[in-house]
């Protein structure tokens, strides 16, 4: 809410904001999850081309 | 005067522009209907999932642009399209950062894609700067409190004179008409770079390629 006092976490040398810190571990629970999770079988859209460039 | 099959020719700007621009990328790489079957990971969505947000961004920018300070802090609509364009720049962060994330932890830069490493990072440079012009450019007193507290900062590094933030002008001018362009000249060059190089492989699947990957 605007105009609210931010919490904050203290952790020695480190002072963040609940929000943040929040946000931070929201981050790192959907890059997790996508790395683990795969895109569901679409055989129109997934192939064996490697993308081609002249670097391939 | 007509150019028949057999003038010699001629080169100048228009001539050497019209040969190097196809020469950028193929049409089958600028606009592939298939893709690797190793980019079938929701990992490989992030840097989409950032341009989806840019959008979004252009979009409701352009109509706060169109109405006017006046406008999005006064009606209801105003209130609701500015909201939109704050929260595109929280999704456009979060999504770029995971794409940092994504691309650092399987070292993209491998297979000579490393301008297009050194171009994204340009554009997280950039990005914050129009993050910073934007939230200079509020008309509310955040923006106010902003200046007056960053201004030495600029002042301190020797560019206060040039990038002045309580100068309300420049900020908005810059942040709607400068970083804009660079933004989105730099994202076209991301991604033909993409187009060029193709989506990097999995660190496993170069390994396996170059013969040194561990069976099992």
């Amino acid at each position: 809410m605007a105009g609210a006092v931010p919490h904050y976490v203290q952790w020695g040398l480190v002072s963040i904001t609940v929000a943040n810190l929040l946000v931070l571990g929201l981050m790192m629970v959907v890059f997790a999850a996508g790395v683990a999770l795969r895109l569901p079988e679409h055989q129109a859209t997934c192939g064996p081309r490697r993308g081609g460039g002249p670097g391939e | 005067m007509g150019h028949g099959e057999g003038e010699a020719q001629v080169s100048n700007l228009t001539g050497s522009l019209r040969r190097w621009l196809p020469s950028l990328v193929s049409a089958e790489d600028l606009l592939p209907e298939e893709l690797p079957e190793y980019t079938r990971s929701y990992v490989y969505l992030f840097g989409a999932l950032t341009l989806g947000s840019f959008v979004c961004l252009v979009a409701s920018g352009l109509t706060l642009a169109l109405f006017g300070p006046g406008w999005w802090h006064i009606s209801a609509v105003g209130h609701f399209i500015n909201s939109i364009h704050f929260w595109s720049v929280q999704c456009l962060f979060f999504f770029m950062v995971l794409h940092l994330w994504a691309q650092f932890s399987m070292a993209a830069w491998r297979g000579g894609r490393g301008p297009t490493w050194v171009v994204g990072a340009l554009l997280f440079v950039s990005s914050i700067i129009a993050a910073f012009t934007g939230y200079l450019s509020q008309q509310n007193l955040d923006s106010q409190w902003i200046a007056v507290s960053g201004k030495d900062a600029m002042n301190a590094v020797g560019i206060g004179a040039f990038f002045n933030l309580l100068n309300f002008g420049q900020m908005y001018s810059i942040h709607i008409a400068v970083v804009p362009l660079v933004i989105g000249g730099l994202i076209g060059v991301h991604l033909i770079l993409v187009r060029r190089r193709g989506l990097v492989p999995p660190l496993a699947d170069d390994a396996v390629a170059r013969g040194d990957g561990r069976e099992g």
